[in-house]
């Protein structure tokens, strides 16, 4: 059975890249599947046989029968349709990893119209009670039909400003028990823990810091766990001296205590949305819209596949999160440095113009990898693996997973991205490749690949070097 | 980072001082290296 992951949100970055993640979570579960209008029948069918014979179910239908059974003899309100509601169940039933059902705990606060929402296996940690408000609200006005458990949010009334010791030192101990706590609660939740991911921002007060302190209390808590960690790097351009401290101490802090710690840069978001995107001035939901569409890539549900298609070991198995991520990326525990890209990125408005075709999107995905770049736009197809690049970046990759979506995932050819010539000889396996039927962002094929790569390395030598020359 | 006194000495007043930094840049310089090594 893949796991559960429980998803900790640090500090405003973090909170608003986790809420966008959840909403596109939600989305993909409610639309991906081809055949979803099936399981809505097949699900009818044993709500009504549920009805008529009870004792002839066999146990497991029997469970998912009284749930459906429950919904339709409780509707929380009227606007809820029987359809609408047994829709609900059938697409929480493909993104159980990330959300829990609404309608099972009696809690006294989940009397609200909202309370047979999925609930998102999340933990929300920030200074500024705005910040938790705006996610908590984000969530409820979501056209997806999801919420946030109130009771797993821990806010307090102060910024930790851009002081990363005040964050990691000072509240660090004072919010320790209390988040810790709201973890654990989460993680009880789990029929099975498959990991924490933890979002944040490398470079800000709350995330940096404090969410540092959390992540290795975390670690000390829950020592056999998974842990991976999704941040975002700061704008090179303008940032003060002491976003580069507080980058390289949240990051040497995450890299003692992940298992994967994945680097987003926000230039890259930005520039993806302006040059693939369309979008003239985007703002920072619109760039945390991009690092949400590039992790549920990774996330959502997906069957592990030979780089062949004909097969290999563990062909046909659910990718168990976050437990096979970290074992198919991050298998060397000095190397923990991961990078996302995901091919096609475009507006809605272009989907449907658009042909979609497995060749193109792999070969891009692998010259973007070549080139350590996560755009599209101005790819240098000059570029040659085992090259010296002429003076261009070529960048090496310990090891890869690449996830295929859509039409024809199953046996598309993967060559390209597992030429040897992009990999050290000494890597056992360095491509693991998954897939699933399911469209994904309305996309006819997407490949979105998680790396550990050489591409995270450029601007940490940079901040390093600024670092050392103040 | 010797010219950086103002803002360290922020940092040294909730308990991360000098060493604390040589250790963080450390950890990553020792990262970068093994990745620039492949």
């Amino acid at each position: 059975m893949p796991g559960s992951v429980v998803t900790v949100q640090l500090g405003q970055c973090g909170n608003q890249v986790g809420c966008e993640l959840f909403d596109t979570l939600a989305r993909e579960a409610a639309a991906s599947s081809p055949s979803v209008r099936d399981e809505i029948h097949e699900v009818r069918a044993r709500v009504v046989s549920l009805s008529l014979s009870r004792e002839k179910m066999p146990t497991s239908l029997l469970a998912r029968g009284r749930r459906a059974l429950l919904l339709r003899v409780h509707p929380p309100r009227s606007r809820n349709s029987p359809l609408a509601l047994v829709l609900s169940l059938s697409s929480t039933a493909r993104t159980q990893a990330f959300f829990r059902s609404g309608d099972g705990a009696a809690r006294p606060s989940s009397s609200s119209s909202s309370s047979s929402s999925p609930t998102a296996r999340a933990v929300l940690i920030d200074m500024e009670p705005k910040v938790i408000a705006s996610s908590l609200k984000r969530a409820r006005r979501s056209s997806h039909r999801w919420r946030y458990d109130a009771n797993s949010a821990l806010a307090f009334q102060s910024g930790s400003g851009n002081n990363w010791a005040r964050g990691y030192n000072t509240y660090g101990g004072l919010v320790r028990d209390e988040a810790l706590e709201l973890v654990r609660r989460e993680a009880e939740r789990c029929d099975h823990l498959g990991g924490f991911l933890l979002t944040q921002s490398l470079a800000g007060g709350t995330g940096a810091g404090l969410g540092a302190f959390v992540a290795e209390a975390i670690r000390d808590e829950h020592r056999g766990a998974t842990i991976l960690n999704h941040c975002v790097w700061p704008y090179e351009s303008g940032e003060v001296i002491v976003q580069c401290y507080n980058t390289l101490l949240t990051l040497s802090t995450l890299l003692n205590v992940s298992d994967g710690v994945c680097v987003v840069q926000n230039e890259q978001l930005h520039r993806a949305c302006v040059g693939a995107l369309k979008i003239k001035r985007p703002t920072f939901d619109d760039m945390n819209g991009v690092a949400a569409t590039q992790l549920a890539g990774v996330l959502l549900p997906s069957v592990a596949r030979g780089v062949t298609p004909a097969g290999g070991a563990g062909c046909g198995r659910k990718l168990m999160l976050l437990h096979d991520v970290s074992r198919g990326a991050c298998s060397d525990p000095t190397m923990r440095l991961l990078s996302l890209r995901s091919v096609p990125m475009m507006p809605q408005t272009s989907v449907d113009f658009t042909t979609f075709a497995w060749p193109g999107l792999i070969k891009r995905a692998r010259q973007m990898l070549l080139t350590g770049t996560t755009l599209e736009e101005g790819l240098d197809w000059g570029v040659e693996p085992g090259g010296d690049g002429g003076g261009r970046v070529v960048t090496r990759c310990l090891a890869a997973m690449a996830f295929l979506r859509g039409k024809g995932a199953e046996d598309a050819d993967v060559g390209a991205l597992s030429d040897p010539r992009l990999f050290p000889t000494w890597t056992p396996s360095p491509l693991s490749v998954s897939h699933s039927g399911a469209r994904f962002c309305g996309y006819d094929a997407s490949l979105t690949l998680l790396s550990n790569c050489q591409s995270a390395c450029p601007p940490i030598g940079r901040m390093l070097a600024r670092a050392y020359q103040v | 980072m010797k010219h950086a006194g103002a803002y360290l000495h922020q940092y040294a007043e909730h308990g991360v001082g000098e060493g604390e930094f040589d250790e963080a840049f450390g950890r990553v310089e020792d990262v970068l290296a093994a990745y620039r090594a492949m």
